[in-house]
């Protein structure tokens, strides 16, 4: 009794933890940061091609990218030393899961991608075509 | 016979006696035992617990600040005090698997400042110096609020004479995004800024104790453990803000003002059909996780709520929604415009640059921002008139979105008006207003004349998940819809041929929008040779979902709305494709803007 009482605790403390990791790499600095250093631009001229009559609707041009180039100027102190999930860290001060999630780029950057700035589309509405 | 009823009554007697001082001596123990058990009984066992148990704090947690979508923006984390017993500081012997060893307290400390980030020397100089200045000290603190990776490195040392406190503290994932809005919290937990502090009767935690005992040797009997006050959890703030666009928005106004060198900028988002506030972005901005990173305290808070500014000519739209909504004059209205105006009351108006008369309507004194021109709209009303227009459109007092230290703006009574006020109101000079305000204008034209409640919060979420504190949502018809849907028309001119149209072009979308240059006051009465450049609109124009308002003030290397205008462009697009906006099907009536 005793000892799993103990044992939740610690396991308490590790979902804490590793949650406060999660968020960290979670927040927008963190995304935009790793979604650039994978060739990732974003694009905001909205272009949309409506299926019922195959219209375009917007003029499209080829994604700049807006926030390309320019260095993330929202500073996140909690950052510091956090290494991007596509260049694996060699030692840093933070959590153990950063450095856990960095040995398998290729399936972490999928998910992270897409939230950088594009939402998923909704129903009924037209769907984004990108250039 | 005479013995044995003699000694029957001396044996009498002595049992008398006997019983006699038997119930005194029982009664003086029941007094006595009354007296430990029952009369001094808190003082003694206080004073025996006194000297083994110790009282100690639970911390209850402070409630998140959570964005629209439950992103957390503040949040509670466990921290960890390490403070050790000094006058138990001793070696002591280790079991490890290659045997017994003897750690002293150098190694120890030397053990526990390699984890904590200390020299070894540092943490014995503590020790040292609480036995100073009291040789029986049980208590010091070796380091504050050291996160749980550190926490166990030092437990598993097994020191036994090093303790741990838990000790609640903050952190903001997502840095600045949204940090002059959010605030922060001081190093002891007292908010300080922002939400922080103006929601602090939601977010607070009522704290509790317990006590636990300890042995002669210093270490926690098990089980000793007593919760004497339980604590209680404070509530979530809801807010109305989307982190990604606040984001967004932000790395933008920061990428323009610092291209065209601004001293300070704010961009604000309003949802057109609810009020709510999605994104209010602050140049310069703080990082609530390192507020010092921010080196004047202006710079920590929103200015969007809290400063306030000579508008300029975005205002003009307000006057001309008036005008049009007391049926003075129409879309179409002709007028001339001449470079300088003289009323006959004293007032001496002029535009911005020289020009010949210009032969305008209504919506072209918009198009070309013509002074003169809206002087000759403005006067038809009265000043009465005007003025109760502007308090509808909610000036002169803060908005309700309840930010600490929100500034009202300045709108002086219209009988105090001189002649020149009287006709420098009708184009944004005169009075001041913020952001929030500029930006509430417009949502009121955009949304058919219906002026919402100014929303940043959406309630305060109790644990049990109810939401209280939720703001009213009822608004009020500020100028006709007819009289709103012709300024909105008006204002798709101004996007269309205002000499900024090649800037803030949205393709495939109709948009309204108005520039505003306004001189900035020197806080001496006068004006300072610097300007507040911003650019107020809504889109689509058609049916319209977003409010977006953008001011820089003073960038001195582009004083004019030019510089406000990429960042309206940048953040109405992304808006625009955030939110799935549908693109605008057929264009905008073409209104004439000369005659």
């Amino acid at each position: 009794m005793s000892r799993l009482q103990a044992s939740q605790t610690e396991l308490t403390r590790t979902a804490e933890s590793v949650t406060e990791d999660l968020v960290r790499v979670s927040s927008p600095q963190s995304l935009a940061a790793n979604a650039e250093a994978i060739g990732m631009i974003s694009n905001s001229n909205p272009v949309y091609l409506r299926l019922s009559d195959s219209a375009v609707l917007g003029a499209p041009s080829s994604a700049t990218g807006s926030q390309a180039g320019a260095a993330s100027l929202v500073p996140n102190a909690l950052l510091t030393g956090v290494p991007l999930v596509t260049q694996p860290a060699q030692s840093t001060g933070q959590g153990a899961s950063v450095s856990g999630a960095a040995t398998t780029p290729a399936t972490e950057t999928n998910p992270a991608a897409p939230n950088a700035a594009v939402p998923a589309p909704g129903t009924g509405l037209p769907t984004p075509t990108t250039r | 016979m005479g013995v044995s009823a003699r000694s029957t009554r001396s044996g009498k007697r002595r049992i008398a006696i006997t019983v006699v001082l038997l119930f005194a001596i029982v009664a003086l123990f029941v007094v006595r035992l009354v007296d430990i058990q029952v009369v001094r009984a808190d003082t003694l066992s206080a004073d025996s617990l006194g000297n083994r148990s110790v009282e100690q704090p639970v911390y209850g947690s402070r409630g998140d600040i959570v964005d629209a979508n439950g992103v957390v923006l503040a949040g509670t984390v466990m921290r960890y005090n390490i403070t050790l017993s000094p006058r138990n500081a001793v070696e002591f012997t280790r079991t490890t698997a290659a045997g017994d060893q003897t750690v002293t307290v150098a190694q120890a400390a030397a053990e526990v400042g390699a984890i904590t980030g200390q020299t070894g020397d540092a943490i014995l100089a503590i020790i040292s110096s609480s036995l100073a200045a009291d040789p029986a000290s049980d208590y010091a603190i070796v380091t504050k609020a050291v996160d749980v990776s550190v926490f166990r490195a030092v437990d598993a040392l097994e020191i036994p004479w090093i303790y741990f406190e838990k000790k609640p503290g903050r952190v903001y994932p997502d840095g600045a995004v949204a940090g002059n809005l959010v605030g922060f919290v001081s190093s002891e937990g007292e908010a300080q800024a922002g939400l922080e502090l103006g929601q602090d009767s939601c977010l607070a935690s009522t704290n509790g104790t317990e006590t636990y005992e300890k042995g002669a040797d210093g270490v926690r009997l098990p089980q000793s453990t007593v919760t004497e006050k339980a604590a209680v959890d404070g509530g979530d703030v809801v807010t109305t803000i989307d982190s990604d666009l606040e984001w967004f928005v932000q790395q933008a106004l920061a990428k323009q003002a610092q291209a065209t060198g601004a001293a300070w900028g704010t961009v604000v988002v309003q949802e057109v059909k609810t009020g709510k506030l999605v994104a209010v972005a602050d140049y310069p901005s703080v990082d609530p996780n390192n507020v010092n990173g921010t080196a004047n305290p202006d710079d920590r808070g929103s200015r969007a709520f809290t400063a306030s500014f000579e508008p300029g000519s975005t205002f003009k739209a307000l006057t001309a929604a008036s005008v049009l909504d007391a049926g003075k004059a129409t879309v179409g209205t002709k007028i001339t415009a001449p470079y300088r105006y003289l009323p006959g009351n004293g007032a001496n108006i002029n535009d911005s640059s020289g020009h010949a008369d210009l032969h305008l309507t209504l919506t072209g004194v918009l198009i070309e921002s013509s002074n003169t021109g809206m002087s000759k709209f403005g006067e038809l009303l009265t000043d009465q008139q005007r003025y109760d227009y502007m308090t509808k459109f909610g000036l002169g007092t803060a908005t309700e979105a309840g930010f600490p230290a929100e500034d009202s703006g300045i709108l002086h009574p219209y009988d105090e008006w001189d002649p020149q006020t009287k006709y420098a109101t009708m184009f944004g000079q005169g009075l001041t207003t913020t952001a929030l305000q500029i930006a509430s204008i417009y949502q009121t034209i955009a949304n058919k004349g219906v002026r919402l409640p100014v929303q940043l919060v959406a309630g305060c979420r109790q644990a049990d998940g109810t939401m209280t504190n939720v703001p009213a949502a009822t608004g009020t018809q500020v100028v006709s819809a007819s009289a709103a849907n012709d300024t909105s028309e008006m204002l798709e001119m101004v996007y269309q041929k205002a000499w900024l149209s090649k800037v803030w072009n949205i393709p495939g979308y109709r948009v309204a929008s108005k520039t505003g240059t306004a001189q900035m006051p020197d806080g001496h009465g006068g004006y300072t040779k610097g300007y507040l450049v911003s650019v107020s609109g809504f889109a689509p124009a058609d049916d319209p979902e977003y409010v977006v308002s953008v001011s820089l003030a003073d960038p001195v290397k582009l004083n004019s709305s030019a510089a406000p205008a990429p960042i309206f462009q940048e953040v109405m697009s992304q808006v625009l494709k955030k939110y799935r906006a549908v693109p605008s099907g057929a264009p905008a009536p073409a209104l004439p803007g000369t005659w």
